[in-house]
């Protein structure tokens, strides 16, 4: 079934609001429309369909790295970084020394564990003009992964140059991936204060307290998501196994190994 | 022509950028812009099993340790404690600051000579053998080496064959020499009450002989001068036999109603099987010679005669090889003999 893997149907698309009566999708959206549902997706936490959007907005022209951009860093925070490694390659090819790709190569490279070129391509990413946050997010990762001490330093650099919530809180996700779960909690509590009115801010709380052992907090939080986006499975899984489920088996063999 | 990339305006007609060298024509190219996707079963594989991460934390380690070999290389040649260490692999690397290097020799070395241990007088034995002593040589090569490092191919194969041999006679030799004092193999050739042919026991040579001690020995018997009698029948007992010693030279041995008594009292050690021990037998085991009775011998048990008792039980101690006190093989029987 792999071939059909890639099909789109309308469910999968931006769902009109019910105020409006525009059908779910028109032909003739441009490609600025397709990156802006794929930020929106991203916000939203569902990477699977931010990264569909991007390729929506390429298909319809290429010249924007930002899409590029974008899918590389979709595949990274997929896990899917051999990938994005071998996506943001080809990326460069078009757009070389483009700092965001240059970063999001890092990036890839320092998940897989290739620190050395990692820092190299950060350090490339950093010198080019026009300096964006999201190579200061790739230094913090790279120094959080030599575990150097400076990553703070890096992060809240980043955020000097975009205050945006969604910063924040995949500096969040990346301590997280680290094993840095009050770190990442520490981060993410910034982007909710910013963004009250974003379940996936409260989804990544709870995900963060739960990992912390803070289960009534964590339920508090994913109940806050789910208030927020009704059909947010994810949370609502989470809540229903702080509820019912709190010490199976299977919870108790997944905090002593994390892989099951 | 403006570039997408950087923004600089080219002149019309241009291609690619003259200043970042994007493509100018990006825009209407034919790409697919469809990125490569991991299957799940991927994704969990490499959860499972980070290859490529390993292999990335291991040539970074190794790049650390060759810095820090490098600048300890730099203040001179190696110094004796670094050569010192030469005797057990992987010690003088940690000396001169190769961890990992050190660590990965030493637990070749362990996982080539643990079975060596556990297999040795067989085939597979000598095997291990060879890689532990191949483990070891390269580890002293890969520090030798350091002190000479810019001797041509020649000097370097003398270096090895000269390092090769010296740890051969210094010490694989003489550890070989030591284990098979102490504990060297003996294949049984024929099944033997609990030992069957093709078991291997370890045995110690150099051990003295006490009571209560489970032997390898030889029965020492030809078939002549085994006495014969009319109308019975007569069991041949040669050959290599094991059992416990029951009393030493000098001891007063007697049987009465089935119990054992050395020196007057009771004897707390049994042979491995004891069916029937010999009536009425009173004697005194001679100078040089050992009790030891061949209780896993079918047949001895019906023996009446003193004198047949006498002659089987008392074994010299040249014909006795020493203490068995391991099996060794095959390791579902594995266990210390007493």
């Amino acid at each position: 079934m792999r071939r059909f893997d890639r099909l789109e149907f309308d469910d999968a698309l931006p769902v009109a609001k019910p105020g409006h009566a525009k059908p779910a999708r028109e032909p003739d959206h441009d490609e600025q429309y397709w990156m802006k549902a794929a930020g929106e997706e991203r916000r939203n936490g569902l990477h699977e369909s931010a990264l569909r959007y991007y390729s929506r907005a390429l298909e319809l022209d290429k010249s924007q790295a930002a899409g590029w951009v974008g899918q590389v860093q979709m595949l990274v925070a997929m896990n899917e970084c051999p990938e994005a490694d071998l996506w943001s390659r080809k990326a460069l090819e078009l757009f070389k020394n483009n700092p965001d790709l240059l970063a999001a190569r890092a990036q890839a490279l320092c998940r897989i564990g290739d620190l050395k070129n990692a820092q190299a391509s950060c350090d490339a990413a950093i010198c080019q003009p026009g300096l964006s946050s999201y190579p200061w997010v790739v230094r913090g990762e790279l120094m959080l992964a030599r575990k150097e001490d400076i990553d703070g330093y890096c992060f809240d650099k980043a955020l000097q140059l975009d205050g945006d919530w969604l910063v924040s809180l995949e500096i969040g996700a990346i301590y997280a991936h680290y094993g840095r779960p009050a770190k990442a909690l520490q981060r993410t509590r910034v982007a909710v204060e910013k963004a009250p009115d974003h379940g996936y801010c409260w989804y990544c709380q709870g995900k963060y307290e739960l990992a912390l052992g803070l289960t009534r907090p964590a339920a508090k939080s994913f109940e806050r998501c789910l208030q927020l986006v009704r059909n947010h499975s994810l949370a609502r899984k989470a809540l229903e196994e702080i509820r019912h489920n709190r010490y199976t088996a299977r919870n108790l063999l997944r905090k002593v190994f994390p892989f099951f | 022509m403006q570039c997408t990339n950087c923004g600089f305006q080219n002149m019309p007609g241009s291609e690619i950028c003259g200043r970042c060298s994007t493509s100018l024509g990006l825009a209407t190219a034919v790409l697919d812009v469809h990125p490569p996707r991991a299957s799940p079963l991927t994704k969990r594989a490499r959860r499972l099993f980070p290859v490529r991460k390993a292999y990335y934390r291991t040539r970074e380690a190794l790049a650390a340790d060759e810095i820090s070999a490098r600048v300890r290389q730099a203040t001179g040649p190696l110094p004796f404690p670094a050569l010192a260490r030469l005797i057990v692999p992987g010690w003088s690397h940690f000396y001169i600051h190769r961890r990992l290097v050190g660590t990965l020799f030493l637990l070749g070395w362990i996982a080539c000579a643990v079975p060596e241990l556990l297999m040795f007088g067989t085939t597979w034995g000598s095997i291990w053998l060879g890689l532990a002593f191949s483990v070891h040589s390269s580890a002293a090569l890969d520090v030798v080496n350091r002190t000479f490092a810019e001797t041509d191919r020649r000097g370097r194969i003398a270096r090895s064959l000269l390092i090769s041999i010296l740890f051969w006679v210094l010490v694989y030799w003489p550890a070989a020499w030591l284990e098979g004092g102490l504990c060297g193999p003996h294949t049984v050739g024929t099944n033997l009450g609990q030992f069957q042919a093709g078991d291997v026991l370890r045995v110690n040579r150099w051990a003295t002989l006490r009571r209560g001690d489970v032997v390898l020995y030889d029965t020492g018997i030809d078939r002549e001068n085994v006495p014969r009698y009319e109308h019975q029948r007569v069991v041949v007992y040669t050959g290599e036999n094991i059992d416990r010693i029951l009393a030493v030279p000098g001891d007063v041995v007697s049987c009465r109603s089935g119990q054992l008594f050395v020196n007057d009292a009771p004897s707390p050690w049994l042979p491995l099987y004891p069916r029937q021990l010999p009536d009425n037998l009173t004697w005194t085991v001679p100078a040089g010679r050992y009790l030891i009775l061949p209780s896993i011998v079918q047949g001895l048990g019906s023996i009446e005669d003193p004198a047949v008792w006498q002659t089987t039980g008392s074994v010299p101690r040249e014909n006795i090889a020493g203490p068995a006190w391991l099996q060794s093989l095959p390791w579902s029987r594995f266990h210390l003999i007493r």
